[in-house]
């Protein structure tokens, strides 16, 4: 069994498998997933639809639990923690940007930003949410409701939600799926500027083939398995599966 | 302040108005239970405060003969003050207005009262220090005569002048006089109306104060020479429960009404409660995808639910304070002593509690699963963790919310058993509402498909995912369970009246008639061209013994079952020989006549009090006739029919045993008008002074008037639940609007026009209406039946016209409700409407 006990990979997934009950058998979502990590480092995870890409994501960041196979974050495996347990490790370590942004629609952008450092009962998260806010182009804006925003606007604030307590691992899932050209761009303009400026480890899922070369490593998944040696349209790196 | 408070401030202070709506819905349950817990303290503030005026000395004996040399002597051996009473009913002749009518006369002597005060009109006019034949009247027949003091009422052979109108005797209410007017007159002066003969129907009082000994050990030690001498004593403690039992009945039943708000408003809670918390499960996914823990994200809606429930319960507890008020205005006529309305913090307090509890509970339903939702649904929305299986704190929480309600309607009834039956009827309805909801959804889905367009939306809208069709039936059934229930039980009761206010029953009845005044009654009714309908002779006696045990055994025995007024009460009893019309044998046979001289003489007992006694045909009783012991068997038992205003007797004896024995007759007519029954009783009082004639329409009156005022007290309750079931239905009508919205617009989007959309909606909400409705009235007509029956023994009739009204209330309730809650809906541009509301 492999342990990492100096330089952990930040991320180090091992054949992982999950599988949901389906009438009377059992339907397999992914099977034998393996890759690492390290730490700073850019992820994209690539592939058609429904080939697994947002069950990993989700598996990874201890949404959910694996069905075998195990994920190892900053070298804590986390099927070993409990439910309260991964929620404590999600809000000390990891940040995260949805497509459909998921803001609370009843806090204000500030309030929404300043969430995970609330939860941890942190001081200051007031001003380091607008400290954030200013950084994304809000500071105009800290008191509207989600509602009052425009798409583009609210991932911003999810984007400085992401990153207040200063995450290791931030994951993305299609951050830009729901922003025209733009607005997306804008996104992963400043995705990528603030993870250079904090040293995020970067997990996304996209189709935006663009947007996954930027990463420093691709995984391409269908029907649930790695598929080795994808050839991705627009490759500056190959995925690098771990055996 | 914690995350938890933070967030659950944060995130309630965009939805206040929704949330308040959600409080509403317990607003009234707690101000109807304050309203109820108050009125109740202050009645029992004001027994122990006024306890000793309710009787107006230390001890009072009571009885039905004359008091006996035995008995004088023991009264002497007592000391302490003491006054007499003697008090019966008699016809009162006013010569002024050439009229008469039955009063209840009260002759008395002494000092009584000893607390409390006999107030007249003029002040200090009480006859009972006056040794002339002067008269105290009730107000009323001073108004409804024209009399004025100085004026003069014939009782019997002797005219009484008017010297005060009476204000009030300790212990009795306003209302006490209602059915026959109260008139004082001295003790000394009784004996030149010679309206007391033998076997008259009086009642003979003594009262005491400052005896020697405390009362309660006079009653003690003489125990059972209060039985064998046939005497009833009360001290104040048993005055004071004898006014504040009915009247703590009343406050149960009226506290169960309130209760039955309360619950229809925890329903109202939980479904508020679950339409908001299904649309915070993304805010939980999120919540826990940042790093909440499954407890802290539900106990943020915890804080919403728990201020939810507060809220409602202080804005309870401020409404019953206007409520508090109302109760005893509505009530104070029918007390014995006055009562001031004060603020109860108890009560308050207790009602909070109810409320708060009943509130929280309820909300809890709805916020337990919320524990179940997983991060991922934040990546994916139609992600759903539902368990395949009910949650085990759900179904712990059931359980314990059904101990709580059994455990509190219990707490509220006389005896635990009614609190249960109460508490498993409200099950049964409940669950019968929802089967025949769950039950709809499955017939529309799978039978119900109709060619027209609009039908089958709306028919399609009842059976949809996250409908809202069995929340909405069952609250809105559940209210009209309730409501129609008191409304059908009250309209039974009254019925009652105004059957034999309006048939061909006797209306006047006549009693104390001697023997040899029967004659010149049946020629006096002649003149008026009226004729007796029944009569029968009225024979009083004593039962001595019971299949061979002597009563005053039976008296002592500590296991015995036998009620204590079978045993005490002077029978009146008569002789026919066959039953009457409102007779009929349920066991063994009437015997007609017994010219033997041999005992025991066979006679018909009535069948329940036959049950009472523990007796059956076949079964020994000895009568002491005034004096004379006769044996006799039961050789029929029957069933009467009480309602009916005709001469009906617990015992009759065959003819050819006691037409020798002391009697006197009743007699009934019926009157055509009540100006023929005033002439009519002003004729009979010139001839036969000492024949009193019962108007049945005036002590109708009196019952519609006392009843009328209990009736508004219930409806004055059941308002609360009605209010309650409205709001249920306005909340679950803003919880579902979002969805309504999503569904029009794109109705709207792909070509509906407006009056189309409203029609869809106006057939679903009346669907929803006509189903609750029905199963609603259904269940209040199998209640009210049953209870009509069973527990208040009257007829139930089914008002066809009262309950397609109902019926159509409902449907229109729902209708409107429905229609005001969706409007704008169908009339605005699509995108406006998703802008404005989303």
């Amino acid at each position: 069994m492999q342990t990492f006990t100096d330089n952990p990979p930040a991320v180090h997934v091992s054949q992982l498998e999950k599988t949901y009950p389906s009438g009377d058998s059992e339907l397999t979502v992914l099977q034998g997933v393996d890759f690492s990590l390290e730490a700073g480092k850019s992820l994209a995870i690539v592939g058609p639809s429904g080939s697994g890409k947002t069950t990993l994501l989700g598996l990874c960041a201890g949404l959910d639990i694996p069905s075998a196979g195990s994920v190892q974050l900053l070298g804590t495996r986390l099927e070993a923690l409990d439910e309260d347990g991964r929620a404590a490790f999600r809000g000390k370590n990891v940040g995260f940007v949805f497509q459909n942004f998921q803001l609370i629609p009843t806090l204000t952008a500030l309030e929404n930003v300043a969430v995970p450092l609330e939860l941890r009962g942190l001081s200051g998260s007031d001003e380091r949410a607008r400290a954030l806010l200013e950084k994304v182009g809000l500071a105009k804006r800290l008191n509207h409701y989600p509602i009052q925003l425009s798409g583009g606007e609210q991932q911003r604030v999810a984007l400085a939600r992401a990153f207040i307590n200063q995450p290791a691992i931030l994951f993305a899932d299609e951050p830009t799926g729901n922003l025209d050209g733009s607005n997306g761009s804008h996104i992963i303009d400043l995705l990528f500027d603030l993870n250079a400026q904090q040293q995020t480890t970067l997990v996304l899922v996209t189709h935006d083939l663009g947007l996954a070369a930027k990463c420093d490593q691709r995984l391409s998944l269908q029907n649930g398995r790695i598929v080795p040696n994808a050839t991705v349209a627009v490759t500056t790196a190959t995925a690098t599966p771990h055996v | 302040m914690s995350f938890v408070l933070k967030t659950a401030f944060r995130d309630g202070r965009r939805q206040s108005k929704r949330l308040l709506l959600c409080a509403l819905s317990i607003v009234f349950g707690v101000a109807a239970l304050v309203a109820v817990d108050s009125f109740a303290d202050n009645l029992n503030r004001a027994l122990d405060a006024e306890a000793k005026t309710l009787l107006g000395a230390d001890l009072q004996i009571t009885s039905r003969s004359a008091f006996s040399e035995r008995v004088e002597v023991f009264f002497a051996s007592i000391q302490g003050e003491q006054a007499r009473e003697i008090r019966f009913a008699s016809m009162a002749y006013f010569p002024k207005a050439d009229q008469s009518r039955l009063i209840q006369l009260r002759a008395i002597s002494g000092g009584f009262p000893y607390y409390g005060a006999f107030k007249t009109e003029p002040a200090g006019k009480n006859p009972a220090r006056v040794d002339r034949p002067v008269i105290v009247l009730d107000p009323l027949l001073l108004i409804q005569y024209e009399l004025e003091l100085g004026d003069f009422v014939r009782l019997g052979a002797t005219d009484f002048e008017i010297t005060a109108s009476l204000t009030s005797v300790p212990g009795e209410a306003a209302f006490a006089g209602i059915f026959a007017p109260r008139a004082y007159i001295p003790l000394s002066q009784l004996e030149s109306t010679g309206l007391i003969g033998t076997g008259s129907i009086a009642f003979h009082r003594f009262y005491a104060a400052n005896t020697v000994r405390a009362p309660e050990a006079i009653i003690a030690e003489n125990e059972s020479f209060f039985a064998d001498n046939y005497l009833n004593a009360e001290t104040v403690e048993d005055q004071k429960q004898d006014v504040g039992r009915p009247l703590e009945n009343l406050n149960r039943f009226l506290s169960l009404v309130g209760f039955v708000a309360l619950l229809l408003g925890g329903v109202g809670i939980a479904g508020a409660a679950h339409s908001y918390l299904q649309q915070k499960r993304d805010t939980v996914a999120i919540l826990r995808c940042l790093g909440s823990s499954a407890r802290t994200a539900t106990r943020v809606f915890l804080v919403q639910i728990a201020a939810v429930a507060i809220v409602g319960s202080i804005a309870g507890v401020l409404l019953s304070l206007l409520c508090q008020a109302a109760l005893p205005l509505l009530l104070a006529p029918l007390l014995p002593f006055s009562l001031e309305f004060f603020v109860s913090w108890p009560s308050l307090a207790t009602g909070f509690v109810y409320g708060a509890g009943t509130a929280f509970i309820f909300g809890l339903f709805p916020l337990l699963p919320l524990r179940k939702i997983s991060p991922l649904r934040a990546l994916r929305a139609s992600f759903d963790t539902a368990p395949k299986h009910s949650d085990a704190k759900v179904r712990w929480l059931a359980v314990l919310t059904a101990i709580l309600l059994v455990l509190f309607c219990m707490s509220r009834t006389d005896a635990w058993w009614q609190g249960a039956i109460f508490a498993a009827a409200l099950g049964i309805v409940l669950l019968v509402l929802w089967a025949v909801a769950a039950l709809l959804k499955k017939a529309l889905k799978r039978f119900f498909n109709p060619s027209h367009y609009l039908l089958r939306q709306a028919a399609a809208n009842l059976h949809r995912p996250n409908n809202r069709t069995v929340y909405l039936t069952v609250s809105l059934g559940m209210g009209t369970f309730l409501i129609y229930t008191l409304m059908l039980i009250q309209t039974g009761l009254l019925q009652q009246t105004d059957i034999a206010a309006q048939n061909e029953e006797p209306n006047l009845l006549f009693f104390d008639v001697q023997p040899d005044q029967l004659e010149g009654l049946h020629q006096t009714l002649a003149e008026y061209d009226l004729s007796v309908m029944e009569e029968a002779p009225v024979v009083t006696m004593r039962l001595a013994a019971i299949n061979g045990r002597e009563v005053s055994d039976i008296k002592r025995d500590p296991d015995n079952t036998v009620d204590a007024w079978i045993i005490n009460r002077e029978w009146r009893s008569s002789y026919r020989g066959a039953t009457s019309s409102a007779e009929k044998i349920v066991d063994g046979t009437y015997v007609a006549r017994w010219d033997s001289m041999e005992e025991p003489v066979p006679i018909s007992l009535e069948a329940d009090i036959a049950r009472d006694m523990g007796v059956s045909v076949g079964d020994l009783l000895r009568y002491d006739i005034q004096g004379i012991p006769l044996e006799v068997k039961v050789s029929s038992l029957r069933r009467v029919d009480w309602t009916e205003l005709r001469p009906n007797f617990f015992a009759t004896f065959p003819l050819g045993v006691l037409e020798g024995a002391p009697q006197w007759w009743i007699a009934v007519t019926r009157s055509p008008d009540r100006e023929t029954t005033a002439s009519l009783q002003s004729a009979l009082f010139k001839k036969f002074p000492n024949v009193s004639a019962v108007d049945l329409n005036v002590v109708l009156d009196a019952l519609q008037s006392v009843f009328g005022r209990i009736n508004f007290a219930i409806q004055f309750m059941g308002f609360f639940t009605a209010a309650t079931g409205v709001i249920i239905l306005i909340n679950a009508l803003s919880t579902s609007r979002q969805s309504r919205i999503g569904e029009s617009v794109l109705l709207r989007t792909i070509g509906a026009s407006a009056s189309q959309i409203r029609s869809i909606m106006a057939i679903e909400y009346g669907l929803i209406g006509a189903i609750a409705g029905i199963v609603g009235i259904g269940l209040a007509l199998v209640a009210a039946a049953s209870l009509g029956i069973w527990v208040f023994k009257v007829e139930f009739v089914l008002p066809w016209l009262q309950i397609a009204s109902a019926f159509a209330f409902v449907v229109l309730l729902a209708l409107i409700t429905g229609m005001a809650g969706s409007r704008g809906i169908a009339t605005h541009p699509p995108l406006a409407i998703l802008r404005k509301e989303s």
